[in-house]
């Protein structure tokens, strides 16, 4: 029983760390309908930048140099690549994963694979019995949990965001109110670049950091993304926290060796239920 | 119609860069003499296990200029070792046709590398089928290949007499206060065999392992993982086969949770325990050749500083990869000039059987093939960092 609430607190901070990467790739797929392989990348350069720019100027101003940069680079590529590609699945593909490729390689010969820790939270909080929880683990679930509120206020009550649904909604009937897609598309890449870069500063507090990281998270943010249906923020935040509890609860009380096994296993479960996801509102279509 | 072009030379170019970064593309260091060995080097250069792989290439580099600089006479021609390196990308897939390609596109007669375990096969098939090709490997897996009748050696001593005869006692008795372990290792073939043979080896070093863990190895977050262990019911963890960033991050998830500051790891660096001295009470890893952290004689410091300066790094960053490769290309020289031939593996293979080589350090295989070159404990305490060498018999 102690260990049961420890448990659950590990799987509400997993599932906020896989609520904002899935919002990422549920965003940008909801208004270019490009499914981007890069995205993990932006985590990356997120963490790095944190740890980097911590060690250098110290952790509050690194913070918000982070998310810039990473939501600067986001901006930068969707410029330069990802508006070309809209309408052309074939070519957002092979230019995201051409993306994640490079960027990986890259991160690798300048960082190599040594693990980096961000600057960590002293501190631990007594729950039950002999457990404990770290202070930095519960600061990262009130720090997704606040960046999830603000993200849902912010797409029904913002321009941005309601310019962001629209497209999602109907890309043609926003294009006659003066909202063209590929506009919104940048408002999108760089929402999804800030998202990613919390969520590298997150993970940089909690677990070392490698250039392979990204990627990591990036699988779990599609799966989140598909189980609660291609562009829905609550489908995503549900799926989200259904698989980071069912990750937590499965490594403690089931088996420690199938961690990454039962997110896909949920998912196949769930799409056999529910093929468009948990809360799909229209048939996901290509083109 | 425009955008269309447009985007289709972005992926193009974007195609050009990645394959320019990540390699696949191979590179050759020129040689002249009466004779030339073709050697072919197989490492990740780029991806995971490039931490590694690019330590690897570049330790096979320095040596075969190392040696071209003064040569090597076999039946009394003067020879000289061509190289030709070919990345992995750390995909053991890529092995097969990378070792194909060296063998038979370059003329390769000794294969060496294979950073990644599930490498090892299709290497050692690629040289079996080809015939009279040599593969030199310091990969776990390579320790099922190493027959007396086989050119097939491994670069580092087998597991079980490394871990089970020389690790574990030495790290027992350096950190005597350490008698009850957890030991977390990968859910796979070789994490389960290496933890069924490293509990007996404890016990018989009066060290209980008390539980074992099988984690995904895909895992990033071991919070979960580490709390299967009750607190209060061990002194220690044990980290099995891992690289820095698992060893570190399940070092992270146990100091959280407040379940013990001792460590000992199957690891080979220093690194997640120095990164953490503040936080532990000790550390202990598998030392290979020689550790950078801990250059034990001013002949490893020399080769840490002129490594360095030759690819451009940091010294801080060596791996522990060139003092398992550097020294093997000059006994593989010595081995050739003893046979004296070049071309005929099994009569190379046959001088390098018995042999010992003093270089950077000491490398060495005893009469059936197996690896006897000493290896070292490093031990981290409050008090400081040593390497307690070891001796394989």
């Amino acid at each position: 029983m102690d260990a049961l609430v420890t448990t659950i607190l590990l799987g509400i901070m997993q599932g906020g760390l896989y609520t904002l990467v899935g919002l990422g790739v549920t965003l940008t797929f909801g208004v270019t309908h490009i499914l981007n392989f890069a995205h993990g990348e932006f985590i990356t350069v997120g963490a790095y930048a944190f740890v980097l720019f911590a060690g250098a100027v110290g952790a509050g101003l690194a913070l918000p140099l982070a998310l810039l940069i990473a939501g600067g680079i986001a901006a930068l590529l969707y410029v330069v690549g990802f508006r070309r590609t809209i309408g052309n699945h074939l070519q957002g593909l092979a230019f995201s994963l051409g993306l994640l490729l490079f960027v990986e390689a890259f991160m690798m010969r300048t960082f190599t694979a040594t693990p980096r820790s961000g600057p960590r939270i002293e501190g631990t909080v007594s729950l039950i019995g002999q457990e404990q929880m770290p202070v930095g683990r519960l600061i990262v679930i009130g720090v997704t949990i606040v960046v999830v509120v603000v993200t849902a206020f912010a797409m029904r009550r913002t321009w941005i965001g309601l310019a962001l649904r629209a497209c999602g909604d109907d890309e043609f009937a926003a294009s006659t109110v003066g909202l063209p897609a590929k506009r919104v598309g940048l408002y999108a890449f760089v929402v999804a670049g800030v998202l990613a870069a919390v969520a590298g500063v997150c993970i940089a507090l909690v677990v070392p950091i490698t250039p392979l990281t990204g990627l990591a998270f990036l699988l779990k943010g599609f799966v989140v993304a598909i189980i609660g249906g291609l562009g829905s923020i609550e489908g995503t935040f549900v799926a989200a926290m259904m698989l980071g509890l069912l990750e937590a609860l499965g490594t403690r009380y089931v088996e420690a060796g199938l961690t990454n096994a039962y997110g896909f296993v949920l998912m196949i479960v769930i799409l056999l239920v529910a093929p468009a996801g948990l809360f799909n509102r229209r048939q996901v279509r290509a083109g | 119609m425009r955008s269309t072009r447009v985007a289709a030379v972005g992926v193009t170019l974007t195609g050009a860069l990645v394959l320019a970064a990540c390699g696949g593309a191979s590179g050759s260091s020129a040689a002249s003499g009466d004779c030339v060995v073709k050697i072919g080097s197989v490492f990740s250069t780029t991806g995971a296990a490039a931490a590694f792989g690019i330590d690897g290439q570049n330790s096979i580099d320095m040596a075969v200029k190392d040696i071209n600089a003064k040569g090597f006479t076999v039946a009394g021609k003067q020879c000289t070792f061509e190289l030709k390196s070919a990345d992995m990308q750390s995909n053991p897939d890529n092995m097969a046709r990378n070792a194909q390609d060296l063998i038979t596109g370059f003329g390769a007669h000794y294969l060496i590398g294979g950073d990644m375990s599930p490498a090892i096969p299709p290497m050692v098939t690629a040289a079996e089928r080809t015939g009279n090709v040599m593969a030199l490997s310091v990969t776990t897996s390579m320790q099922n290949y190493v027959k007396p009748d086989k050119p097939f050696f491994k670069l580092s001593a087998s597991d079980d007499k490394m871990v089970n005869n020389g690790y574990i006692p030495a790290v027992t008795k350096a950190l005597p206060d350490i008698k009850r372990i957890a030991m977390l290792m990968n859910n796979d073939d070789t994490g389960r065999a290496l933890a069924d043979s490293y509990v007996p080896a404890f016990a018989q070093n009066g060290v209980e392992v008390t539980q074992k863990i099988f984690f995904d190895p895909a895992s990033q977050d071991f919070a979960a993982v580490v709390n299967q262990i009750p607190r209060g019911s061990v002194d220690g963890i044990f980290i099995g086969y891992n690289g820095d960033g698992r060893a570190a991050a399940i070092m992270d998830a146990a100091l959280d949770a407040g379940l013990t500051k001792n460590f000992i790891t199957r690891g080979i660096s220093a690194l997640p325990g120095q990164q953490r001295a503040a936080k532990i009470d000790n550390y202990a890893w598998l030392v290979l050749g020689a550790d950078p952290a801990f250059p034990g004689t001013d002949k490893v410091k020399d080769f840490i500083g002129r490594y360095a300066a030759e690819y451009k790094m940091d010294p801080a960053k060596v791996t522990w990869f060139p003092f398992t490769h550097y020294d093997y290309i000059a006994m593989l020289a010595q081995a050739m000039e003893k046979a004296g031939t070049t071309d005929d593996v099994d009569k190379v293979a046959a001088a390098l059987r018995g042999a010992s080589y003093d270089g950077v350090v000491q490398v060495s295989f005893d009469p059936s093939g197996a690896n006897t070159s000493p290896m070292g404990a490093g031990i981290l305490t409050p008090t400081g960092g040593k390497v307690v060498t070891f001796g394989i018999s």
